[in-house]
């Protein structure tokens, strides 16, 4: 950077600062555009026309690794990944603390292990291929009247305009809760934030797309189907960005030839019917077998 | 969807793909339940209790121990597993199941067919023709591309 030494007029000052700042804003704006080629993602918050914030996701290295049966490790190396169009849009209804139109639906009129039914229509039916979100990638908090249930929730897989399924009821400490008693009151969303920590597989070799809504071919046999990834946080945040991890160590039981990418998503199922959030084709792809342990590492890069 | 295992530890229902080859599953897809990483510390504790052990041998099991912490021992505790199957119809309304909602897990080896049992395959004569024994056979098909084009198989 230039260094005043001398005394300079005023409108000397004011023309170098512009210069700067007009180099500063260039150096800015190409940055963003590396961002959004390839090397990360960032969600643009908006209210009507107007940038109210913007967060960037990424760039996020994947690592996986196979222990065989022996003891032996197959390195299969770092990838990046690529946040979805649809993860983007889930992405934004939880950081703006979307609402959903036409309300909660509530009381429930039929509560089921996988489903929640609202009072009338309320709801938009979520439809991936519109897009149409509806309330898939929300939460529906909801209680149980007896004497040992716990406040529980599910992750919203897909909905109809009045019902809601989700992939369990989840007690706070990730096991499977009561399911509710129906005619009660529950909440979906309101600015509740999922959590984009389960971990899916598939030996479809097509490239990761911004497009994809789904993992093609997601697999569900053989211990490779979803799973609940390990959270951890990973370096102290600073400057603004910091990163965490999710792992799952996947215990194979039988023969997967070839599985070639890695999805996260926001809820426990294999319905494919659920928005998925990331997408990363692995460096190498992994063919396991019964007693292999196959270690998926996503590092995901958070700031503002 | 039927399941057919539930995880003892956190009660996550599971499907009976999710066994693969096995009799039960390895590990629960949600809290990992099923396989432990490491040393068996309960095995190794019970070993040491034995008071007819020599020295010699409980130098052995120590020195077994501290190689273990090198290297990645993968021990599977079956006992997490619930065969739903074999649930009676109370426990299964207790898991918010009905009989429907359960499937029995057949073990299958790595192509997907049914594991045969031990011993000389013996071939048996039925009233649909002459006898042949159930062996997995070997499908070819062909496709192409173009107006007009059938597949085959």
């Amino acid at each position: 950077m230039e260094v005043v030494t001398q005394r300079k007029s005023a409108r000397w000052l004011l023309a170098a600062a512009r210069k700067h700042a007009d180099a500063a804003a260039f150096a800015v704006k190409s940055y963003m555009h590396h961002l959004q080629n390839g090397d990360g993602a960032v969600l643009d918050i908006r209210r009507g026309e107007r940038l109210e914030q913007r967060v960037r996701m990424g760039p996020n290295s994947v690592h996986a690794f196979v222990t065989h049966r022996d003891g032996s490790i197959t390195n299969l190396g770092l990838s990046k990944n690529l946040l979805t169009n649809i993860g983007n849009m889930v992405g934004q209804g939880w950081f703006g603390g979307a609402i959903p139109a036409g309300g909660s639906g509530t009381p429930s009129t039929a509560v089921g292990a996988t489903s929640i039914t609202a009072t009338g229509t309320p709801w938009t039916a979520s439809n991936l291929a519109t897009p149409q979100l509806g309330l898939a990638g929300f939460r529906v908090y909801a209680n149980a009247h007896t004497t040992t249930g716990k406040t529980v929730y599910g992750n919203i897989v897909s909905n109809t305009t009045s019902v809601a399924t989700i992939d369990q009821w989840w007690t706070d400490v990730d096991g499977v809760g009561t399911t509710p008693t129906s005619g009660d009151g529950f909440i979906i969303g309101a600015g509740g934030i999922s959590s984009v920590r389960f971990m899916a597989l598939t030996t479809n070799s097509g490239a990761a797309s911004a497009t994809d809504t789904t993992l093609t071919g997601e697999i569900t046999s053989n211990g490779c189907g979803r799973a609940l990834a390990t959270f951890a946080r990973g370096s102290n945040p600073s400057g603004g960005s910091g990163t965490f991890t999710l792992q799952k160590a996947y215990s194979v039981t039988g023969t997967e030839t070839a599985i070639v990418k890695m999805g996260l998503f926001c809820a426990l199922t294999s319905a494919g019917a659920d928005p998925m959030f990331f997408e990363t084709v692995l460096n190498q792809s992994a063919t396991v077998g019964n007693g292999d342990t196959l270690t998926v590492t996503d590092t995901v890069t958070f700031s503002g | 969807m039927k399941y057919a295992f539930r995880c003892k530890t956190c009660g996550r229902l599971h499907a009976a793909e999710h066994a693969g080859e096995n009799e039960v599953p390895h590990a629960c897809c949600v809290c990992g339940s099923g396989v432990q990483y490491g040393p068996n510390f309960k095995d190794i504790a019970t070993r040491l209790c034995d008071p007819a052990l020599t020295p010699e041998q409980r130098t052995a099991i120590a020195q077994e121990v501290a190689a273990a912490q090198n290297n990645l021992v993968k021990t599977y505790q079956l006992d997490n597993w619930e065969v739903l199957a074999d649930c009676t119809p109370e426990q299964l309304k207790e898991y918010g199941l009905v009989a429907d909602d359960v499937e029995r897990h057949i073990a299958s080896d790595p192509r997907g067919f049914q594991v045969p049992p031990s011993g000389p395959m013996e071939t048996v004569a039925t009233d649909k023709g002459p006898a042949s024994p159930p062996l997995p056979k070997a499908v070819f098909v062909g496709a192409a591309e173009g107006s007009k084009a059938k597949d085959r198989a």
